[in-house]
């Protein structure tokens, strides 16, 4: 008698839904009524809903929740987001003081140096909803720090310091203080510099691999190197007497991308397309079996915004955006996904008219389909429409926004209005998205912007077709006011952080500004 | 009259120290196995501590026919003495069960005997096994449409017209 899959009781039959991935899931779904009923355990929707809102689950903090709470958690973080709900500000008075913050993380952590004393302080951004305690650490600096990178997620912390001919990195965890137990050579990564290069520091830290940037007179080096080995999986110069290294970040855990801009032209009449995205794999295919990195197929992409148009210069901004931290929460988002913000000054041939800010706002997926899709171009020059499906978002500066921060998919920022500030949060999720057009209410607030087309004052921009979520909500009165006209904003996971800069040290140009209030509003 | 059948030839009675067992499958076919052999099996375990407490061994009667338990004790044989995590009643549960490649091709059967191998697996509550079924079954209908999965499946299409455009029968797309 030939065996059919009903005879199978629903444990083995939802055994084997949860391998699927959630897509595979919800065609599964649609097939009868028994799967059906079968797909609607917890588990499963528990599974599908953190699919659909660009989660993952993070598996080692969620030994005290189960299933059934982490899924309502979720569903409340979710909606909260939408809706901007959280909960009234949390003081973070560990940050505040004589310290001053030099590195903000768009996540759960800032790093602190008190310049009279120099101490370090991790300061967590406690969420109820991700069930993050609200935890600091503090450690004294032992030497001179000339950078720091931190990756909650792995619990590792990079101390970068160098001499004229060595940079040292050294690898610490977080929690303790001591040199990473998983780290190679005793926590302590060196490499020889020459003084050709004036600047090395580590950019990104993407699961085992650690992305540095050396900036040079006439090179700028790439390099990826493996921390738990020692291995250098990529070295790449570029030449920099013509263009300028902005940001260099992983895109996935086989690629780099980084933004260059064209600082000098011959011919200023036709300075083309003058920022520019390269992408180039650092880690050789499981399927090659011949040949190194070197050899494959790197990818650039012109920004399309100028091309034949009357620009003399432009710049980039940071891509202010980094690998999404993965915290000990109940869950966390999906580190694969962020955005790259870049912001273009335009500047009218001859000086004529005036100079136009541009925000731009790229999904990485947009390059990764990309990538996918064509995987043997080489260096292809894509039009704008072939980013994927997704393309990308181009807004015009608006000069009543005096702050804005990008975390995961979502942007922020802050606008001054007569009636007080006023945030404003964009979503580019496109499953986001996706279902909350499928399931738009009449009165329940969801606003999607979809990609319109944008007349400027001096040529047409493309048009674009990345959609968004929008939210919208008036800071409290009494902020505009506590805040002054300088202050630190930050979009993180679970809400924002607004920072309230001491006056007296905001207009030395050189100097950080001191903090005298950290002020958190989270889910 | 059964006939008795010897799995191979490392389990003759009397080689092994381990004690033997007698299963007698659905088809009425009697297999001696070592006990350590299936010492994988939570089942099996269950009812060799039956033995222990009431000092009698009797056959096992199992609800499958001896083809395939007959590839349940290959699967059982080719891990003897292996530790494997999801089969530890001790340890926490892994979130996701692990790839192995010995496993895929075992496994490399047709549809029918995949079933039936999960179903037997299941009784004889073999997580291990159970775990590499559920994920070749799975590669089976990955990345399939939902008409594609009812074929490979073999399941009918049972809503009703309004049903299969509710939203809830595809609602987060």
């Amino acid at each position: 008698m030939p065996m059919h899959i009903f005879m199978l009781s629903d444990e083995i039959l939802l055994a084997i839904l949860e391998i699927l991935d959630y897509k595979a899931v919800l065609a599964c779904q649609a097939t009868c009524r028994r799967l059906n009923t079968i797909t609607y355990s917890t588990s499963l929707q528990y599974k599908v809903e953190l699919a659909a809102c660009g989660m993952l689950d993070g598996r080692h903090g969620s030994q005290t929740l189960d299933i059934p709470e982490r899924l309502e958690r979720l569903k409340e973080y979710n909606a909260a987001w939408r809706k901007l709900e959280w909960t009234a500000d949390i003081q973070l008075p560990h940050i505040c003081g004589n310290d001053s913050v030099t590195y903000g993380e768009p996540s759960l952590l800032f790093l602190v140096h008190n310049m009279d004393r120099p101490t370090s302080v991790f300061q967590e951004v406690p969420s109820k909803l991700r069930g993050v305690p609200e935890v600091h650490h503090r450690y004294p600096l032992e030497y001179g720090n000339y950078s720091t990178f931190v990756d909650i997620s792995q619990d590792l912390v990079i101390y970068t310091d160098r001499s004229l001919t060595l940079c040292q990195h050294s690898l610490r965890a977080l929690s303790t203080g001591e040199p990473h137990p998983l780290a190679w050579n005793q926590g302590i990564l060196e490499r020889s510099v020459s003084e050709l290069y004036f600047d090395q520091r580590i950019n990104d830290i993407f699961g085992d691999y650690v992305l540095a940037l050396d900036r040079g007179r006439d090179t700028d080096l790439y390099i990826v190197q493996n921390w738990k080995t020692g291995f250098i999986e990529l070295e790449k110069h570029a030449n920099t007497r013509v263009t300028r290294t902005d940001v260099c970040r992983f895109l996935d855990d086989k690629h780099i991308i980084f933004s260059v801009t064209t600082i000098t032209s011959l011919n200023l009449s036709d300075s083309e397309p003058t920022i520019s995205f390269h992408v180039v794999p650092f880690r050789r295919s499981k399927e090659a079996t011949s040949g190194s990195v070197a050899d494959a197929v790197s990818y650039v992409f012109h920004f399309p915004v100028f091309p034949n148009r009357p620009v003399v210069s432009s710049n980039t901004s940071e891509f202010s955006c980094r690998t999404s931290p993965t915290s000990p929460a109940y869950f966390y988002s999906d580190p694969h996904n962020r955005i790259f913000s870049v912001s273009a000054i335009l500047t009218p041939k001859r000086r004529r008219g005036t100079p136009e800010k541009y925000i731009v706002d790229i999904p990485s997926p947009s390059f990764t389909s990309y990538i996918q899709r064509h995987p043997t171009s080489q260096l292809a020059v894509v039009p704008w429409e072939d980013w994927g499906p997704q393309g990308a978002r181009v807004t015009r500066g608006d000069p009543s926004v005096i702050a804005r921060s990008v975390c995961g998919m979502r942007g922020a920022y802050v606008s001054r209005h007569a009636e007080g500030l006023v945030l404003t949060v964009l979503d580019y999720h496109p499953l986001r998205v996706a279902r909350a057009l499928a399931h738009r209410q009449d009165g329940d607030g969801t606003v999607v912007l979809n990609g319109a087309h944008i007349e400027t004052g001096l040529w047409p921009l493309s048009t674009t077709t990345l959609p968004c979520l929008v939210a919208e909500t008036r800071l409290p009165d009494s902020l505009s006011e506590d805040l002054g006209p300088v202050f630190g904003f930050q979009l993180c996971e679970d809400g924002i952080v607004l920072m309230k800069y001491d006056p007296a040290t905001v207009d030395q140009d050189l100097a950080v500004p001191s903090i005298t209030k950290v002020l958190a509003y989270t889910v | 009259m059964p006939t008795i059948v010897s799995v191979d030839d490392s389990t003759v009675p009397g080689e092994g120290s381990s004690r033997l067992l007698l299963l007698v499958s659905s088809d009425n076919k009697h297999i001696v196995v070592e006990e350590d052999i299936m010492s994988r099996s939570r089942f099996i375990s269950k009812q060799v501590e039956g033995f222990e407490a009431t000092s009698q061994r009797h056959a096992i009667l199992l609800p499958f026919s001896s083809f395939v338990l007959n590839k349940v004790i290959e699967y059982c044989s080719h891990y003897r003495g292996y530790y494997l995590l999801e089969d530890d009643p001790d340890a926490a549960p892994p979130g996701r069960s692990p790839v192995r490649e010995w496993d895929q091709e075992f496994l490399d059967v047709d549809r029918n005997m995949l079933l039936r191998i999960i179903k037997a697996a299941h009784y004889l509550e073999i997580k291990s096994l159970v775990g590499s079924c559920a994920r070749a079954i799975a590669d089976m209908i990955r990345g399939k449409t939902t008409e594609e999965m009812r074929e490979i499946l073999g399941v009918e299409n049972d809503f009703t017209p309004e049903e299969e455009h509710s939203p809830s029968s595809k609602c987060t797309g």
